[in-house]
């Protein structure tokens, strides 16, 4: 495990999250929380969805550029497999156009976790309305509540789990406080309480196992990385999300953040940013600490995501076991 | 995720890499990475979980 390097971008993160950004999170999971309460309380809990597993198969679907690279939809589609399928919110459309759709694989959820207003244009697509009533939708208590809404009147049915933020901090906690507020009607007890890694992609990971009861999951489109197409604008942004600092990219330190690493498993490259270095690294940890039973298949056919317990596979062959 | 489909122009990367093996030396300062985080703003919404308690940081079935 890359505990030395994790350890220090972990201190890193946590130093900038809490002098810069905590205060900012805390009021949005706050109000989110707030104004998605009445729903929580009349909605399900995301362990509702335990009882009614059918298959202890998962795929798991990122947006990362494999999944296009690859073809994986349209293989995916052309398949026999008929286990559970697993959507990023930010994949939902892309995955219904290519034909993974409710009718074709019934066991279909969509996992939002974020609780940024952004994730409201996942669910601009219409074509998610033509599979009214078919989707299940697991959000997270502080996921955005206009987010939560279009999704609702797009019929996908909503289940809800917390995202563990600060559960750590003891009873004063976020998550303490908002537990004993969801408890207090309908949910006496209480809601499963979902490790994200700090990403949508790693949630999910935590929802087949922890929720669907899914003994083998299977990543598509979770790259974690950078292609060497793509421009280093949209590699030092994390795609626009942050912030461009100008660099000597010849520098050892430029270097450093931003290395281009080697999958051998694939046989390919992969560039990644700190914040890609953060979110594979925990993935790639709590793959290795799940359980034996708990088997993780990497057919993604690119990306950072390899190492202990991981069997990295592609698509096709992963698919021929349902032939 | 902040990734996209888009193949964006092709641009010039270096040629060598760093493979990620267990048990690496540590690649970079803290001071770096941190002027970094700090610089671009690059946090997302939440960070990794932990907890002294290391079972609670696989998540908890009812809170």
């Amino acid at each position: 495990m890359e505990t030395d390097n994790q350890s220090e971008i972990e201190k890193v993160m946590k130093k900038v999250y809490f002098e810069f950004d905590t205060a900012v999170s805390y009021k949005s999971w706050v109000k989110n929380f707030a104004l998605n309460l009445e729903n929580i309380w009349k909605e399900k809990s995301a362990k509702k969805l335990s009882e009614n597993t059918v298959s202890d198969i998962a795929i798991v679907i990122g947006r990362g550029p494999s999944l296009k690279n690859h073809d994986h939809l349209n293989k995916l589609k052309s398949s026999n497999y008929n286990g559970a399928i697993i959507c990023t919110d930010g994949a939902l459309a892309t995955v219904l156009k290519a034909g993974i759709t409710p009718d074709r694989f019934p066991e279909f959820y969509v996992v939002t976790m974020d609780p940024s207003s952004e994730t409201g244009r996942h669910y601009k697509d219409e074509i998610i309305n033509k599979y009214h009533g078919k989707i299940k939708g697991i959000f997270s208590t502080v996921s955005n509540p206009n987010t939560v809404e279009k999704a609702r009147k797009l019929g996908i049915e909503i289940f809800w789990f917390h995202s563990l933020v600060d559960y750590n901090e003891g009873e004063k906690s976020f998550n303490q406080i908002s537990a004993l507020i969801t408890r207090a009607k309908n949910h006496e007890n209480g809601l499963p309480a979902i490790q994200t890694g700090g990403n949508v992609g790693t949630t999910s990971w935590f929802l087949c196992w922890k929720i669907l009861n899914c003994k083998t999951i299977t990543l598509i489109g979770i790259n974690h990385g950078w292609e060497d197409t793509d421009s280093w604008e949209t590699i030092m942004t994390h795609n626009r999300m942050c912030k461009m600092v100008e660099m000597d990219k010849n520098s050892e330190s430029f270097k450093k953040l931003f290395p281009r690493i080697y999958n051998p498993d694939f046989d390919c490259y992969c560039i990644l940013d700190p914040i890609f270095q953060y979110y594979s690294a925990g993935l790639k940890e709590f793959i290795f600490r799940s359980p034996e039973e708990i088997k993780t298949i990497n057919a993604t056919e690119g990306g950072c995501i390899f190492g202990d317990r991981i069997k990295s596979m592609k698509l096709e062959k992963f698919l021929t076991k349902f032939d | 995720m902040k990734t996209n489909f888009q193949k964006n122009k092709i641009v010039e990367h270096p040629k060598e890499s760093l493979a990620p093996k267990s048990g690496d030396k540590k690649d970079y300062t803290q001071s770096e990475f941190e002027e970094f985080i700090i610089k671009s703003g690059a946090v997302g919404s939440y960070m990794i979980f932990r907890s002294e308690n290391e079972e609670d940081e696989m998540g908890i079935s009812e809170l």
